[in-house]
């Protein structure tokens, strides 16, 4: 049988990694190829990785950088991050990537999943959706590129409609418990579960193996983590974790 | 030598690295020459049957795969390589290098319950009595695919995985071996497995 897929999630800004709290407050933790080796001795299922710095679509996207990144990732991996093209995706799947996460780029156009899912397959298109709830409780979508919460696109509508457009995955990502480490936006995992048959994976949130054992409840395909997997204790001191054997019988 | 074809399908790159990680050099190439001197051949295919096929009958690939297997070289099939090594696919009207008696077939699963493709970490239980079955007794593999092997012959099935019922997930018939998942990213039993592949006598 498959095995449910924990995942940390590492957020590259300028070439090194940080976690952020809400989405803001950016602290450092290590060098990303350091963290990505000890991570792989630690038996760890996949890796997400995103460059958060790659918002500004002028951006280039450092190849050289990546290449040397994903050399020492012995683990399917996700990345994500400033992709708006076909061209850029099939150079970054070539340095030995499994999946591309598009965000921003669905969002401003949905239209161009389906370029991607024929080019490489769904299975290696990424719909990553970041989500808060607003004062009356509904969920809103945030465009990372823009800056801006998505107006007049409905959550519900977005997500039920991704698989048509080739999506192969959908990451939901709840800011309101980003880097908070405090539980899940199980609701959030419901509502999702209901209104798409595509895998899930849960990320925001997660700061015990109980949550984890929680979110596999709602039969979801893998959860993801950040703050869990590289802070310890109270004070928050970067210590990268990824306990396998406790994962082994969830 | 260790070469590992370039069939300018994916993730070549990712096996080459892993073979560094495990501390041996390998060339990537589709060059006939060094395939057919080679004494050991991984072949990654990601993509579609014919598109790899394709790129195969392009280069003399399998002549040279020919060659070097009767200089008792060993070959290793990895995911749509390892489909190559049958008659032929479901998939694609190209024919395969039938160096394995048997066909590659779409998975028919109950849809709701069991995704195509197969995309995760599965275990895979080896022949009985052989070393891969003893080092790797305890595992976990990297699968992605919605093609499987049936294996006419039932002593080329070398390891069998589940998923809404049990699949070939291994094969191997003397020197030439083929695996459905991804040792290449399955970091600790992919590298166990390649090691087995590259130094078991």
């Amino acid at each position: 049988m498959l095995k449910k897929r924990i995942i940390p999630t590492l957020l590259l800004h300028k070439n090194n990694l940080v976690k952020t709290i809400n989405f803001d407050n950016k602290k450092y933790i290590g060098d990303p190829l350091n963290v990505i080796k000890i991570f792989n001795e630690k038996f760890v299922d996949e890796l997400i990785i995103l460059d958060i710095g790659q918002n500004n679509i002028d951006d280039e996207i450092d190849y050289e950088f990546l290449k040397d990144l994903f050399s020492e990732c012995f683990v399917p991996v996700t990345y994500g991050g400033g992709i708006t093209s076909v061209q850029q995706a099939d150079k970054i799947l070539k340095l030995g990537v499994e999946k591309i996460c598009l965000n921003s780029t669905a969002l401003n156009n949905r239209g161009i999943i389906k370029d991607f899912a024929k080019n490489f397959g769904s299975q290696s298109v990424v719909i990553r959706t970041d989500v808060q709830k607003n004062m009356f409780n509904k969920y809103q979508i945030f465009n990372n590129r823009s800056n801006k919460f998505e107006k007049g696109l409905n959550f519900i509508d977005y997500i039920s409609e991704l698989e048509e457009f080739g999506a192969g995955e959908i990451i939901i990502n709840s800011i309101d418990n980003d880097g908070v480490m405090k539980g899940m936006d199980i609701n959030l995992i419901k509502i999702t579960k209901d209104i798409t048959s595509l895998p899930i994976v849960y990320c925001g949130g997660i700061g015990s193996i109980e949550h984890i054992k929680e979110a596999f409840n709602y039969q979801i395909s893998g959860v993801s983590a950040g703050s869990y997997f590289v802070f310890y204790g109270p004070h928050k001191a970067v210590l990268i974790t990824y306990p396998h054997d406790e994962f082994e019988n969830l | 030598m260790i070469a590992i074809i370039n069939s300018e399908t994916g993730n070549f790159l990712s096996v080459l690295n892993m073979i560094k990680k495990i501390g041996y050099d390998a060339v990537l190439t589709d060059s006939y020459d060094l395939i057919s001197k080679s004494k050991f051949i991984i072949f990654p295919g990601v993509g579609s049957f014919d598109k790899v096929m394709s790129k195969i009958y392009e280069k003399k690939i399998d002549l040279a795969l020919n060659n070097a297997l009767q200089n008792n070289s060993k070959l290793l099939g990895v995911c749509v390589g390892m489909q190559a090594l049958f008659e032929k696919s479901e998939e694609g009207k190209l024919k395969g290098l039938n160096l394995i008696k048997g066909e590659i077939c779409k998975f028919n699963l109950d849809k709701k319950n069991y995704k195509i493709p197969h995309m995760g970490w599965n275990t895979v239980q080896f022949k009985k009595n052989n070393l891969f079955e003893s080092t790797l007794s305890k595992n976990r593999f990297y699968f992605v695919h919605s093609y499987f092997a049936k294996c006419y012959n039932e002593d080329d099935i070398f390891g069998v995985t589940n998923y809404d019922g049990q699949f070939v997930s291994a094969v191997k018939k003397d020197n030439i071996y083929g695996v459905q998942f991804h040792p290449e990213k399955s970091h600790y039993f992919g590298k166990k497995f390649l090691k087995l592949f590259l130094e078991n006598k």
